[in-house]
């Protein structure tokens, strides 16, 4: 895509992205700050050619916009809802592998 | 060291008396003003008086660039700051040495001052018409014009105070506000200055009939723009936000009104929990019978329409999904029904498979996806399901379409229903449109000990296994030797008594409630009772009574309500289509949460229920002891008490919280987390969560427990990436069958779903191992 359209977009959002133009490796682009997922990420000007928008701000996330899920107590649910007792005792989970099942 | 002695620079450099005169300005006047007030109320610092002089003079030469402040103006000045600056009480006794001064001035004049209330108030009551306009926002949102009155009239309507000091607070109050010169007044501040005077006269219980509950600005302001930590299952939206809002203003209601202070304080403090507080209008959950809607259709008290009993399984299914929402709206838990494939298993003679799958998809998904119930979440839904058909409806009449019966029981639908549960678990094996196990409806799968004599059984609960490893959705729910079970939420099981059985002759008579559910604070026994085995179970017995006390009083709150009928809020509950009401009082119980039995042992005799016999034994000799306390208050209240395993997202974090704050030198003993502010106790009579201990033995041991806890256990086996295959899960299920008392598990495995790509993981991942590889031109820094 071009430039000028990536960064007017991510120029829209100033609570979401700062923007700057950089020179990484010898190559001439920008770094992008995401706020939401506090990740730096830069982007070469071939690659923004290259890659339609919403590759490049997935780019962004670094692979934080996941969602985790598990059973909290008696139902399933998304662990970043859970408050800080049930997210320390899901750190100390005990987890039985496979073998630990006896199977006669 | 002052700021203002030496040469500094001030504006202002006369002001005018009384008489007209102008004269020097002097800050050391103010500053003498103002220490004087402070001394009055046990202030001691000059310098903080000379600062805030200070400030009076620097807002003097903002205000005054033009003209000569008169003394009126700088004692409004100082008022201004003092209020300003955080100095309440000074202000007030500013406030008051300046009308002492001017009533001293008014009689020198030969003024005559009114002494008693009434003539204060006609004195005011001149000045309100001649330099005040004064205006109020109403709650009924309006504005109107000051009117006294009003105070003294809700007072009496409120508070039952007489009318005399109605009158003389009302005129406190007004003077206060005349004082404070402020030109709108909201109705909320008005009744905080009129319980400020209510306190101030000695009014202690008038003030309390006269609280107003809600919120601080703040505070709506985060639950508005923040997402809810409390309840791991509310979404965040306007909804929901408006759910955190109700709740809060219900749980302080709750607090002041259902329960007494006693009660109330021993919640707050921690000894026990009462659960759902922002929900004291409801009951705890419910578990309904489909026979119920089968035989009555839709047929709500105070809806638009009514729906006769339904006629294809469609319309039965839309019924039970629009029932759930409505029931949902009146219990704060979940909404369970009971052996759905069997009862439907009439509307589906004759139907193909597709059908019969596409129905359970159906089934799956409205569950799933209704974002309608409490906050905009899903309905907190369970299905309990059967593979073989149980004893106890067998000769049962079935009801079929139309709701007419079939002339045939219940033990002839034995192929349709086993059709309908195996395509309901093939839909959860499935997972939702990204492969992610479903959240609701939690399928509870019943197995009685004629489910091995099922043909079919083996290949069954092989399929129920594999949705248990991939998925992890299934409950494993083991009814020996009869013992008939509905299960409710989380691990809330209603044993069927004899009467039950009576029941299930009626099948759409099979519906039952827990009214309320209140935990004890089990390590903080220990902690009070100090190693002294007497005093442990002293100090139960008082977390018991309490808890007993707290049961009773919400129960009498929810009979006052019920007893409004067709015009109260329960409505939905008080409806009488088979000859009762919908919740059947008589057969509703009482639960007591059971919460940290490990810690409660572990702080004791210094060993954790795994650790030693001794331990262990103690923690059964607990549990047996409440379980009689129980049955002791049951024969003497004619409720049912009951012993629970508190579900405990947010309790076991709380007391742990709480425990930190009030005991923590015994509470860090035990306390599990990390002990800044991550720390939990473990659930109910659970053995340490972090131990390797193997599935087995834990499943074994734990069930332990379970005989004596009869509204239902469940044990957890922690699966995160595993993946045991079906064959070893249904080994090891059929073995806890066999060989233990354990009433309930469910396997628990983990999962990350990238929102980007869409892919899924076993087990928990900060990053998406996919998303975060490294791309050309494009640097993750
Ligand atoms: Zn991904």
């Amino acid at each position: 895509m071009e430039k000028e359209k990536f960064v007017g977009y991510l120029k829209k959002f100033p609570n979401i992205y700062d923007i700057e133009e950089r020179i990484n490796d010898e190559m001439t682009g920008f770094i992008v700050r995401d706020k939401q997922f506090d990740t730096l990420t830069f982007f070469s000007e071939n690659a923004i050619l290259d890659n339609n928008m919403d590759y490049l701000l997935n780019q962004t996330h670094h692979g934080k916009n996941i969602e985790q899920i598990t059973r909290v107590t008696g139902y399933f649910s998304k662990v970043n809802s859970w408050n800080k007792g049930k997210k320390a005792e899901l750190k100390d989970r005990y987890r039985s592998t496979i073998e630990k099942i006896p199977v006669s | 060291m002052s700021k203002i002695n030496g040469n500094h620079t001030t504006v202002i450099s006369s002001i005018k008396k009384r008489d007209g005169r102008i004269v020097p300005f002097d800050k050391n006047k103010i500053i003498e003003a103002i220490f004087k007030a402070a001394k009055s109320v046990g202030g001691q610092d000059r310098y903080l008086a000379e600062d805030i002089a200070e400030a009076v003079t620097m807002y003097l030469n903002k205000e005054f660039t033009d003209r000569i402040p008169s003394v009126e103006e700088i004692q409004d000045a100082v008022e201004k700051v003092l209020i300003k600056t955080g100095h309440a009480k000074t202000a007030k006794a500013y406030i008051l040495y300046r009308e002492k001064r001017n009533r001293i001035r008014k009689i020198k004049q030969g003024i005559n001052i009114p002494e008693t209330s009434e003539e204060i108030d006609s004195v005011l009551k001149t000045k309100e018409s001649t330099d005040l306009s004064l205006f109020v926002r109403t709650s009924g949102e309006d504005i109107i014009s000051w009117d006294k009155e009003k105070i003294v009239l809700s007072l009496i309507k409120e508070t039952s105070i007489e009318e005399k000091s109605a009158r003389t607070i009302a005129a406190e109050v007004e003077k206060e506000i005349i004082y404070s010169k402020v030109k709108f007044l909201t109705a909320p501040l008005i009744r905080e200055m009129v319980n400020a005077k209510l306190i101030e006269l000695g009014f202690e219980k008038e003030r309390k009939k006269y609280t107003r509950l809600g919120l601080p600005l703040i505070d709506v302001r985060n639950i508005i723009i923040h997402p809810n930590k409390e309840n791991a299952n509310i979404p965040h939206n306007p909804e929901a936000t408006n759910l955190t809002l109700a709740e809060n203003m219900k749980k302080e209601f709750a607090l002041l009104e259902v329960f007494s202070p006693d009660i109330s304080d021993a919640h707050m403090r921690g000894d026990i929990h009462l659960h759902d507080l922002g929900f004291i209008d409801r009951p705890y959950c419910a578990g309904q019978s489909l026979e119920y809607v089968k035989k009555f259709g839709l047929n709500l008290p105070n809806s638009l329409s009514i729906a006769k009993p339904a006629k294809h399984p469609e319309t039965l299914l839309a019924h039970m999904v629009k029932f759930s929402a409505a029931l949902q709206g009146h219990f704060n838990g979940a909404i369970g029904w009971d052996a759905v494939n069997i009862f439907f298993a009439p509307f589906l003679v004759g139907v193909s498979d597709k059908e019969i799958r596409q129905l359970a998809q159906m089934l799956i998904y409205e569950y799933s996806q209704q974002a309608v119930a409490r906050g905009g979440q899903a309905i907190f839904s369970d299905i309990n399901l059967y593979w073989e058909m149980p004893e106890h409806f067998v000769n049962v009449s079935a009801i079929g379409p139309g709701g007419i019966e079939t002339d045939k029981k219940y033990g002839e639908y034995e192929k349709e229903s086993q059709k309908f549960i195996k395509a309901l678990f093939e839909v959860y094996l499935e997972g939702d449109g990204m492969g992610r196990p479903f959240f609701f409806p939690k399928p509870l799968l019943h197995i009685t000990n004629k489910f091995f004599d099922t043909a079919g059984a083996e290949e069954f609960l092989e399929l129920a296994c594999l949705v248990g490893t991939e998925k992890g959705n299934t409950y494993f729910v083991f009814d020996r030797d009869n013992t008939a079970k509905i299960s409710e939420c989380c691990r809330l099981q209603f044993k069927l008594e004899a009467s039950d059985l009576e029941d299930a002759k009626y099948p759409w008579k099979m519906r039952f409630s827990a009214l309320q559910n209140v935990t004890l604070n089990m390590p903080r026994c220990a902690y009070i009772s100090d190693h002294n085995d007497t005093k442990l179970f002293e100090i139960l017995d008082q977390f018991m009574e309490l808890s007993v006390k707290a049961h009773i009083e919400k129960r009498k709150f929810i009979e006052k309500i019920l007893a409004l009928g067709q015009n109260g809020p329960l409505a939905l509950l008080t409806m009488n289509l088979d000859g009762e009401s919908y919740l059947r009082m008589h057969r509703v119980t009482h639960l007591i949460g059971l919460l940290g039995l490990n810690e409660m042992v572990q702080y004791h005799t210094g060993r954790q229920l795994h650790e030693s016999e001794d331990a262990f034994k103690l923690g059964l000799k607990i549990i047996s002891y409440l379980k009689i306390v129980c049955e002791k208050y049951s024969r003497q209240t004619g409720l049912r008490f009951v012993l629970e395993q508190t579900p405990a997202e947010s309790t076991a974090y709380r007391f742990a919280r709480l425990d930190l704050g009030h005991y923590f030198e015994q509470a860090k003993k035990v306390i599990k987390g990390t002990l800044s502010d991550n720390v939990y106790y473990t659930n109910s009579t659970y053995l340490n969560v972090s131990e390797e201990i193997s599935p087995i033995e834990r499943v074994i041991k734990e069930g332990i427990f379970h005989p004596l806890i009869d509204a239902g256990a469940l044990s957890h086996v922690w699966l995160g990436e595993s993946n045991p295959d079906a064959k070893t899960l249904s080994n090891f299920i059929i073995k806890i069958f066999k060989y233990s008392k354990n009433s309930q598990v469910a396997f628990s495995p983990e999962f990350t779903s990238c929102l980007d790509c869409g892919k899924i993981y076993r087990g928990l991942y900060s990053q998406c191992p996919y998303c975060s590889s490294k791309k050309q031109g494009i640097k993750q820094l």
